[in-house]
């Protein structure tokens, strides 16, 4: 296999292991399914037309930085955020949609620092000094947020939560 | 010490699994090689083309450039060569010398063009009848 083709094949399979949590983040920043979709796409053609990965010595938070920076642009060119659209964020268990939707609007709720915070750790699974180094912070910070975003989160979930269990 | 609560909740919260997006498309994850490939086989095919059409251009520039020597250098050997029977034929059916020396001087032109060729004197000619 020439270098190009295992670039290729590497980079097909970030987007397969990461893609979903990739996509999850951009949506968490950008609101909009499409945006976020365009965003994380944006992102892979750009590393399959440079064709290495090789200078990034963590790829999995480079990749989130990739698609944070290219939602940002975005967002900073049409100089607006777009507003929660109604498309389906997970793949709920038992299919709980309801559960889908109250948590979706949870981390909408959320403020946008605490909603990245929360997002790369719990889905896209970064320690907190990758968190730290992704958005400028340094891990405490990162760290601190989150707890913050879990306590809201709950706040807001778990009412519903109870009120689902108690029923079953 | 980590907060239960925190972890369980924690827990929960993965079991919703993100979305996956939708695939790259093939033919864009291919593109720059297709690419390259195109381009190659592009130059390839134009450079045969060119080739060609310049070959077929000298080709037919020489065949045209020796038919016209040909019909430069042919052009003497046109007059019938005179043997002396045929001069003598000459004299025996001539009513003169003098004639015989016209004759092989000026030979009669043959006003029959063949199938091909057509006289544009006898085509002016008709058109000024149709008139």
């Amino acid at each position: 296999m020439d270098p190009m083709q295992e670039s290729v094949a590497e980079i097909d399979s970030l987007y397969r292991e990461h893609g979903p949590a990739l996509l999850l983040f951009a949506l968490a920043i950008a609101g909009e399914r499409s945006q976020a979709q365009d965003a994380v796409h944006h992102v892979f053609l750009r590393l399959l037309e440079k064709g290495d990965l090789r200078r990034a010595s963590d790829k999995k938070a480079y990749l989130f930085g990739c698609v944070r920076n290219a939602i940002l642009n975005e967002c900073k060119r049409q100089d607006r955020q777009s507003p929660l659209d109604d498309s389906a964020w997970f793949d709920p268990p038992d299919q709980d949609h309801a559960g889908e939707q109250n948590l979706r609007r949870a981390i909408a709720a959320l403020p946008d620092d605490q909603r990245q915070v929360v997002v790369l750790h719990v889905w896209g699974e970064l320690t907190f000094s990758q968190i730290g180094d992704l958005l400028g912070v340094s891990s405490n910070t990162a760290a601190s947020r989150y707890r913050y975003a879990l306590g809201k989160l709950r706040d807001l979930m778990l009412p519903r939560e109870n009120s689902c269990a108690e029923s079953r | 010490m980590p907060n239960l609560d925190d972890e369980r909740f924690e827990k929960y919260l993965k079991q919703f699994r993100p979305l996956a997006p939708d695939g790259l498309p093939a033919e864009i994850r291919r593109a720059p090689r297709r690419h390259s490939a195109l381009a190659i086989w592009a130059v390839g095919a134009t450079a045969i083309v060119i080739i060609g059409v310049a070959s077929l251009w000298i080709v037919n520039d020489r065949i045209t450039h020796q038919s016209n020597h040909s019909a430069s250098v042919n052009l003497p050997t046109r007059t019938p060569s005179l043997t002396m029977r045929e001069a003598n034929e000459l004299l025996v059916k001539a009513p003169s010398y003098k004639a015989v020396m016209n004759e092989l001087a000026f030979p009669p032109k043959s006003s029959t063009t063949s199938n091909d060729k057509q006289s544009a004197l006898a085509m002016l000619s008709e058109e000024k009848t149709k008139l």
